[in-house]
């Protein structure tokens, strides 16, 4: 586990407060209020249906956001276009890759790099991400880790100074999964804040140093993972318990 | 095999890699180039002409379509609605501001533009429902241009008389020249920076979005273009027919067959909608003109196959081929 202090100094890089997203009725976020620091890496876990891709998708333009503020480096962001918000150094990942399937893998990097001004971090971006040897490939040569891969190639293009990761690690085995924490932990070294939305706790633990636990649209705990692991609470949420103290 | 074939089949822009600088240069030129000579050689072995302006016209419109839906995978119904205007508006400055005919056929394709500016609010949907809701879009405009109580303006259902500024030469020339342009247009948009943008948000806007690209700008621009090619065709077509009535021009088989013309060539290419609509307009005029019965039953046949054989049209039939010859007939 990464040894970084949980308290924050200065103003947060991420700060959603009193944040709703409303689907007819259905509040998918109940008034989720969270702040995260620069440089920061963070785990956002709940069980199926919590709310977390709601809060990444409302975050970064995708929904709009029915109540609440989000702000982002000390600027208002709710509401803004996924372009706008990606401009200002929000990106993410996808759980189910959104690749061009039109463009080849190169391309599909070139293209968010171009936008960003930053033509020059393509060949870097590849290398890192281990996609340098089928950059000129067709993206449906790919296999299901690679385009994950390419997920992240072409988020980490624009420079962001935070990242959402959406499940990544799902479906990947042991090897990629060893692989990809240690690049996720060198961008956190690197001074990027990474939010990484997660079920793997073995995984969250090499990477992320606290945890949000969202629940029904609500964080119902903030800390560490290890804490999080033994609040009641959070076994609530996922076992189902309800012997515990809170019941 | 499979995973031999995966290893070659890179990305297709390498096959371009062989080519010279100056080849790939040269290309987008030269697509347009060809069918531009071809009819200025065909206008003195062919009689006639306004044949071969409408064949103009559609190859121009074939490409229209290409840029909007090829590039951007919104199918515009109405595309008819753009044709249109850009007759009226085109008519309406020769007939009211005494405007030339190449002139007037420029305000066409302005007027074009301008209608498909009105109709941006339509990008808010997608697939079927913005499909229909553009064929909506241009009946509106048929039936505002047709109003009889629009008479004093748009001489309502009776039509516009360009008589006075017809010129064959010159509408033959304009037709002939679109077609280029539509076709340099198409090609050099593929081939750019702003074509690998428009590929990626046919492919995922959101995810498009995210990468940095301003999704509703630069769709905007393909559908503005898009508009004006088709602006520019109906003030081409309008002028060189001299007599027309909102009906000939509002007319939903201009979508039809400028939409069926870039399938069958191949959307997304740039040699398919130009081959499309010159082979499939020419077995128009020879079947359907004196046997509509024949032709439309060729036109529904033809459509079958595609759909069955070929989904990716001409072009792409020539490319499974060439792969098959390539990597050999089992790798898929």
């Amino acid at each position: 586990m990464i040894d970084q202090g949980v308290e924050r100094v200065g103003e947060p890089l991420l700060a959603v407060q009193g944040l709703v997203t409303r689907f007819g009725k259905f509040r998918a976020l109940d008034g989720v209020s969270l702040t995260i620091g620069e440089g920061e890496s963070v785990g956002l876990v709940g069980p199926n249906g919590s709310g977390k891709t709601t809060l990444v998708n409302t975050v970064c333009g995708l929904y709009p956001a029915s109540e609440g503020s989000i702000s982002f480096a000390g600027v208002e962001i709710t509401g803004k276009r996924p372009d706008r918000v990606a401009a200002a150094g929000i990106n993410r990942t996808f759980q189910i890759p959104k690749p061009f399937f039109s463009l080849s893998v190169r391309e599909n990097v070139e293209v968010a790099a171009h936008h960003a001004r930053q033509p020059h971090r393509v060949e870097e971006v590849l290398e890192r991400t281990a996609l340098l040897a089928v950059a000129n490939h067709t993206v449906d040569t790919l296999t299901a880790a690679q385009q994950k891969r390419l997920d992240l190639a072409r988020a980490l293009a624009m420079s962001p100074r935070l990242l959402f990761i959406d499940e990544l690690a799902a479906g990947l085995s042991p090897n990629e999964l060893q692989e990809v924490a240690v690049m996720l932990r060198s961008l956190v070294d690197e001074g990027m804040a990474l939010v990484v939305v997660e079920h793997l706790m073995g995984f969250l633990e090499q990477v992320v140093h606290e945890v949000f636990v969202l629940t029904a649209g609500r964080i119902v705990f903030q800390g560490e993972l290890r804490d999080a692991l033994a609040d009641d609470t959070v076994q609530e949420v996922f076992l189902g318990r309800t012997d515990s103290a809170h019941s | 095999m499979l995973l031999k074939f995966r290893d070659q089949r890179q990305n297709p822009s390498e096959d371009l890699k062989g080519q010279s600088r100056w080849r790939r240069a040269a290309s987008p030129w030269v697509a347009a180039a060809i069918p531009v000579l071809i009819f200025l050689v065909a206008v003195h072995v062919y009689s006639n002409e306004l044949l071969l302006v409408d064949m103009a016209i559609y190859i121009a419109l074939a490409q229209g379509i290409n840029i909007i839906y090829g590039f951007t995978g919104y199918l515009p119904f109405g595309y008819f609605g753009f044709f249109g205007v850009g007759a009226y508006v085109a008519g309406y400055g020769i007939i009211h501001w005494g405007l030339s005919g190449p002139v007037a056929v420029l305000v066409g394709g302005v007027g074009g533009a301008l209608a498909g500016a009105i109709l941006l609010p339509l990008f808010r949907l997608r697939g079927a429902y913005f499909a229909l809701t553009t064929l909506a879009a241009g009946e509106a405009f048929y039936a505002i241009v047709s109003n009889p109580s629009l008479t004093s303006i748009t001489n309502g259902p009776y039509g516009l008389n360009l008589a006075t500024a017809y010129s064959s030469g010159w509408s033959f020339g304009m037709a002939v020249g679109l077609a280029g342009v539509a076709i340099l247009v198409a090609a050099l948009i593929k081939r750019s920076r702003y074509g690998m943008t428009l590929k990626a948000i046919k492919d995922d806007p959101y995810s498009a979005a995210m990468a940095g690209i301003n999704v509703a700008r630069d769709r905007f621009y393909a559908w503005l273009i898009a508009a004006a090619i088709a602006g520019v065709g109906g003030a081409i077509y309008g002028w060189a027919i001299s007599v027309f009535y909102p009906q000939d021009v509002f007319d939903v088989t201009v979508s039809v067959f400028a939409i069926v013309f870039a399938l069958f060539g191949g959307i997304g290419s740039i040699w398919g909608p130009t081959i499309g609509a010159a082979l499939l307009y020419a077995i128009y005029n020879v079947v359907g003109v004196s046997n509509p019965q024949y032709f439309q039953l060729i036109y529904g046949l033809i459509i079958v196959l595609l759909v069955l054989f070929a989904p990716r049209g001409l072009a792409g039939l020539m490319a499974s081929i060439r792969e098959r010859r390539l990597f050999g007939g089992g790798a898929r």
